[in-house]
């Protein structure tokens, strides 16, 4: 750590005299691995140290950002020479720079990020967990007749960001992951899906038991899929769903999108645009979040962002670059990697919790859709439509009867947050974005 | 623990006889280091044979093939966005990787620390995939790269950074001058120079570079609160006079992305529901990587996981459709002069007439499969091992006249540019957003309709296609495809295509 310390200074340092007016460096170092088990057997086992560090400077209201994975001093004495002289090549612009001073700091939560027992784990112990969840789930049903795979990753890492300004930050923090993913056959149809569960911390991983189960219950609950008929339904959002459904909510409110007019949330700013119970929050210092940290990709505190409070849409999301572009107030929403500028993200993002339990809200539905799973295209950010291929389940008489797929369920965003008519009290946070159940009152379904 | 000793110094004592043979110096590339491209081997400190003996470590613990490869490469991008260089940005990545290969189990580590030590440390961490005491020899070194696809006088990354701005500022003022509901533009200009060096057990040996230029426009056209958004980019393995020639000057590219913009403003819904679907020249070609084109990556076949498994010699596609992949192009995108682990890259046919013929295949599937080779083993960088992918993937033309084919529609959907897709590679469903389509009524193309999503099941969308037009062409857009975390460049191509049904996604019944 403290290497890469000194490294972080002697760029600034050396930036400075060659006439940057200011800069800043990250710098990352980690070590992962990653394991594939398929059908018992290892398919493939990686292991890695990789690093990287990113510089950018700022000279008279210009800017430039190199990077590399050379860390050797004399290849990064040559690159702060060439990131100097590059800056020279972009347009003033009067928004760019670093944070103001006294915008800099650590947010002062006691946040554990880092887990010492991964260091000490074996790639055996990893294998085992992958081999075991596979077997487990391949046994779960007669119709599961094959597997794409269980997959085993964990990573730790170090980060240090520093700037000119006297911001200094350092970070360790870990991650580890197993999933499976496993086909089941009938009729000559097959049918795939998965899940997965992660952590910081090896203990908090879900069981291998209840991963093995669920993603054997997802695979053969699809068996027998038909395609719906075209009509307009009701539509309950499955967790899984809602969490897409809010990372289209969070890149409409990054203020990048706003002060660049690319979303459909331009001009919303303390407008009711959801129903009055519809609460979204972006806490960056969640305790045992997945996406907490102490300081943002700039160096200012992490703290919680109200993003919708009771339907109204109280903040956007900016790096200090958007924010003086809307003259928004700062949020500490940065997120850097080495290879690129800051630019603002989400945390830990979720849908307040509501008060229906989720089996009342499929009970609720005479017919419609339980929405399981969505295609990534078919979003048009600018304006809000929304027409995504997907499968689920269909719901009659308030029950899930049998799976649908090969269709698409359209809507706009801003008719679906409006249109939120129950919200389940069924909120985790497995993930750094999470949703509850939700039931939207009516959706178009493009099927035969 | 002492026969394992031996025998890792045995198999080391085989990589150590590495001798100069006699076609060396003559397959040497003439200039070794123009510009930004570097002698591999003095940048990552090591000789032949040194890597000789990094694979003889690798190899050590038993398996039947190893191979290391060195990759040095410099990416540069500069961007516009109200009328300002906003970002100028430069990258230099190097880093080596090490596979080890026993049956169809892959050991992998990589590196960016180039001590050889640390070099030894991957290989001997990528050894451990094998536990036998038996290990591979080592062959003899043979250069195995053959014709430069994408020679060029000089490579876009050592070009004047003013030349490229001057092609961003003509792009961007295009684009206003388009049209005065064009509000905004967002020009970058990307390029990559990835340098590549391979050795493997076979005694494969090869050097690569590997240049990439992409142009992109993104326009967003306003009409009071109507607001859209196209986006338009050209990207070969060329340099920057790419931009002189004909048809490929960043006017053009900002005016197609702005008269998309400015028409969509205009656009109604799509119909939604089963629909016959015209699917335009060149960029439609998605439709192909995603419906059949993943589906037939041999990885999956192998492993029983797709649709297509085990199916060679069925009838797939209707009788119309003849598909292929094929690297063999020079300065497309999806071309390679190599793939990265040592073979040549074919002229793939993967459907004919219908009738299913083959797979794209990597090392380890053309050995499980007994296949020929393809030269579809392809990695994002250092840190991936090789696996199946596309290099550039097209249906050859038919008989049809495309006027023919738009004049045979009664009521359908006209689909031109693709935004993406998208694959269950198992069931075979995908979905494409299309970000310029029109209506087809009585055989004439119509309306601009907005925000078309297609959904389908690949091999029932190719039993589905009744004309094919004898026009076929390749995008010039910047695709990029991505599968098992790993991101390549590729190429699509179709001619005008007629399918009898799809089901198209909307609000409006």
């Amino acid at each position: 750590m403290k290497d890469i310390k000194n490294l972080s200074e002697y760029i600034i340092d050396k930036a400075l005299k060659q006439g940057a007016d200011d800069v800043d460096v990250i710098i990352r170092e980690s070590s992962s691995s990653n394991i594939e088990i398929r059908l018992g057997k290892i398919e493939e086992l990686k292991q890695a140290n990789p690093k990287g560090l990113g510089i950018r400077v700022f000279k008279n209201k210009r800017k430039a950002l190199t990077y590399t994975s050379d860390l050797r001093l004399e290849s990064v004495k040559k690159l702060v020479a060439q990131t100097v002289e590059m800056a020279d090549i972009t347009n003033q612009d009067e928004f760019s720079g670093l944070p103001e001073k006294e915008l800099l700091g650590i947010a002062d939560v006691n946040l554990s990020l880092y887990d010492k027992k991964l260091e000490t784990m074996s790639i055996e112990d990893k294998i085992r967990i992958a081999k075991e969840v596979e077997e487990i789930g391949m046994a779960q049903d007669p119709l599961i007749n094959n597997s794409s795979g269980a997959h085993w990753s964990d990573s730790k890492s170090r980060a240090v960001l520093a700037n000119s300004r006297g911001f200094f930050g350092e970070q360790e923090y870990s991650s580890c992951y197993f999933s499976l993913s496993l086909v089941a056959e009938k009729d000559g149809v097959k049918q795939t899906d998965y899940w997965w569960t992660s952590s910081r911390f090896l203990d908090r991983l879900d069981s291998v038991e209840n991963i093995a189960k669920e993603t054997a219950r997802r695979t053969v609950r699809k068996i027998g899929a038909i395609k719906p008929k075209t009509k307009k339904v009701p539509v309950v959002f499955d967790p899984e769903v809602g969490k897409d459904f809010l990372n289209i909510i969070s890149s409409s409110v990054m203020g990048t999108s706003i002060y660049r007019k690319s979303s459909f949330l331009v001009d919303k700013l303390n407008k009711q645009i959801g129903v009055g119970n519809l609460t979204i929050t972006d806490d960056g210092i969640l305790k045992d979040g997945l996406g907490s940290r102490r300081f943002d990709g700039e160096g200012l505190p992490s703290r919680k962002n109200i993003v919708l409070d009771h339907g109204i849409l109280k903040t956007y999301l900016c790096d200090c670059y958007s924010a003086r572009k809307l003259k928004h107030p700062p949020t500490g929403s940065a997120s850097r990697g080495t290879s690129s500028g800051p630019s603002p993200s989400t945390t830990n993002f979720y849908m307040q919790n509501g008060n229906v339990p989720p089996e009342e809200i499929i009970k609720s539905v005479k017919e419609g859709l339980y929405l399981t799973s969505v295609h990534w295209v078919g979003v048009n950010y600018v304006t809000g439509d929304y027409s995504r291929g997907a499968e689920g389940i269909w719901i009659e008489n308030g029950k899930l009867t049998y799976p649908v797929q090969e269709f698409t369920v359209a809507g706009n965003m801003l008719d679906m947050m409006k249109s939120i008519e129950m919200i389940g009290n069924n909120l985790t946070f497995r993930d750094s974005t999470n949703a509850p159940t939700f039931l939207i009152k009516e959706m178009m379904i493009s099927g035969s | 623990m002492k026969r394992r000793e031996f025998l890792k110094k045995s198999s080391i004592i085989t990589a150590g006889i590495a001798s100069t043979p006699w076609w060396w110096n003559a397959c040497q590339p003439k200039s070794l280091t123009k510009g930004s491209v570097q002698d591999m081997e003095v940048l990552f400190n090591v000789s032949k044979s040194g890597m000789k003996e990094l694979i003889s470590y690798a190899l050590s613990n038993g398996g039947n093939h190893a191979d290391i490869f060195f990759e040095y490469r410099i990416n540069s991008s500069l961007r516009m966005e109200e009328d300002i260089i906003k970002d100028a940005s430069r990258g230099i990545i190097m880093g080596m990787g090490v596979r080890v290969i026993k049956g169809d189990q892959v050991g992998y580590a990589h590196t960016d620390d180039f001590s050889f030590d640390k070099m030894k440390e991957a290989a001997m961490a990528a050894s451990h995939i094998a536990s036998s005491l038996v290990s591979a020899q080592i062959a003899p070194i043979k250069q195995c790269r053959k014709k430069n696809l994408y020679e060029l006088e000089e490579l876009s990354i050592d070009a004047d950074l003013k030349e490229k701005i001057s092609l961003i500022e003509r792009a961007n003022s295009a684009a206003k001058k388009f049209h005065s509901k064009v509000s905004k533009a967002y020009v970058s200009l990307s390029d990559e120079m990835k340098q590549i060096m391979y050795m493997d057990s076979d005694g494969k040996y090869f050097t690569d570079v590997q240049p990439m230029l992409l142009l992109r426009c993104y326009i967003v056209a306003e009409d009071g609160t109507n607001r859209q958004g196209a986006s338009m980019g050209k990207s070969q393995r060329t340099g920057l006079n790419y931009f002189s020639e004909k048809g490929n000057s960043p006017e053009s590219i900002a005016e197609d992305a702005a008269k998309i913009a400015v028409t969509n403003l205009d656009a109604k819904p799509a119909p939604a529901g089963p629909q016959v679907v015209v699917l335009g020249p060149a960029d439609s070609g998605v439709l192909l990587h995603e419906a059949v084109g993943h589906g037939l990556e041999a990885d999956f076949n192998r492993k029983g996981l797709s649709n297509f498994s085990n199916r060679i010699g069925e009838k797939v596609a209707s009788e119309h459709c003849t598909i292929v992949d094929s690297g063999l192009f020079p300065n497309m995108r999806g071309s390679i002069n190599i793939d990265d682990e040592g073979n040549l890259p074919t002229e793939a046919v993967l459907i004919e007439n219908g009738i299913l013929k083959g797979y794209m295949h990597d090392n380890i599937s053309s050995k499980i499969m007994k296949a020929q080779p393809t030269g579809n083993g392809r990695r994002q960088s250092y840190s991936f091992p090789p696996i199946p992918r596309m290099t550039n993937t097209y249906m050859r033309s038919g008989s049809y006249d495309p006027e023919e084919i738009i004049k045979s529609v009664d009521y359908g959907v006209y689909a031109k540019c693709f935004s993406g897709g998208q694959v269950d590679i198992t069931k075979g469903d995908f979905t494409f957003g299309v970000f310029e389509a029109y209506l087809i009524e009585n055989g004439k193309v119509t309306a601009p309709l907005k925000d078309v999503t297609l959904i389908g099941n690949g091999p029932d969308v190719m039993t589905k296609v009744t004309m094919v037009g004898n026009n076929m062409e390749f995008t010039k857009g910047g695709w990029t495809c991505g599968k098992n975390g790993q991101r390549v460049p590729v190429g699509v191509g179709i001619p005008t295509v007629k399918v009898s049904e799809i089901t198209v996604g909307g609000t409006k019944a």
